[in-house]
């Protein structure tokens, strides 16, 4: 199967994005996912300090 | 799950690998391959949301017995937020996997066994919530629920993972279907397909923490 498929891939001349990559328009989309990813992750942590401080004031009271 | 609450050097561990799949995901050398073209890269994406989906799910089964066997509000918490959470994460991979099938396959929805397999599959775990939302008591409701949510697991098990298998499947490495070895000619995608899983898997793990919090604090307040 993957004599065959390597075969195949090589008769059919499989398009990919090659000249993409090469005009260097890849990095864009990279940096943009990249940015969003970060982002999420900033905010997640945010959140999860805030839940953490009401937390302890939630100890607090109990005392 | 008690650990996960305690300590936080998984969140970096989850943002730095979901860093690293994204740039290698997109960058990396693929296997060249007809029909699927590019779109192999969605094997970092797609997949992974199901093995999040299945991680979660085991977590919450896990909670799910020992809140039987402990009676401890906490652990129904547990399993229920673990729960969404993989419903969330199964949704995501349907809507992933019927966009990538509609420019491989040709529709997003070739009633294939797997696809028709995890839709049957989300709605047991539908039925769990609706299940949880139609009991008053909350006594009542975390009991029943924990059964429930093992004979839901019991059932994706073999949904997802046995019943596709013997027939014929569109999704690699069922019914005869070349898997996940054959396409991999050289193990490229491996190196970056396994950090997604645990990366994704994490991230679910951490929404799900923070909605134990949540959820911890409301108890409090209603006590």
């Amino acid at each position: 199967m993957i004599n065959l498929l390597t075969i195949l891939s090589l008769l059919l001349q499989v398009p990919m994005a090659d000249t993409f990559r090469s005009d260097g328009k890849i990095y864009v989309v990279i940096a943009i996912i990249l940015i969003i990813l970060l982002g999420m992750f900033f905010y997640l942590f945010r959140l999860d300090k805030k839940i953490g401080q009401i937390e302890e004031e939630l100890k607090d009271k109990e005392k | 799950m008690q650990y996960l609450l305690r300590t936080n050097w998984w969140k970096w561990a989850c943002a730095i690998l979901l860093i690293y799949v994204v740039i290698a995901g997109l960058l990396m050398p693929t296997p060249r391959l007809p029909i699927l073209n590019e779109t192999i890269r969605v094997l970092h994406f797609h997949v992974p949301m199901w093995f999040g989906m299945l991680f979660l799910f085991m977590g919450s089964v896990i909670h799910a017995i020992k809140y039987l066997s402990s009676g401890k509000q906490i652990n129904d918490t547990m399993s229920q937020s673990l729960a969404t959470v993989g419903v969330f994460f199964g949704i995501l991979g349907m809507v992933t996997g019927m966009f990538w099938a509609t420019f491989t396959w040709g529709e997003p929805w070739s009633s294939d066994p797997k696809q028709n397999a995890s839709a049957i599959g989300l709605l047991i775990y539908f039925a769990y919530f609706i299940l949880r939302g139609s009991i008053q008591d909350e006594q009542q409701r975390s009991k029943i629920s924990a059964v429930y949510n093992i004979f839901a697991f019991a059932a994706i098990i073999p949904l997802l993972f046995i019943l596709p298998r013997l027939t014929d499947s569109l999704h690699p490495g069922n019914g005869g279907n070349p898997g996940f070895n054959s396409y991999d000619l050289d193990s490229r995608l491996r190196t970056v397909f396994y950090p997604a899983v645990i990366g994704w898997t994490l991230l679910g793990f951490w929404i799900a923490s923070i909605r134990i919090k949540l959820q911890n604090i409301n108890h409090q307040l209603d006590d």
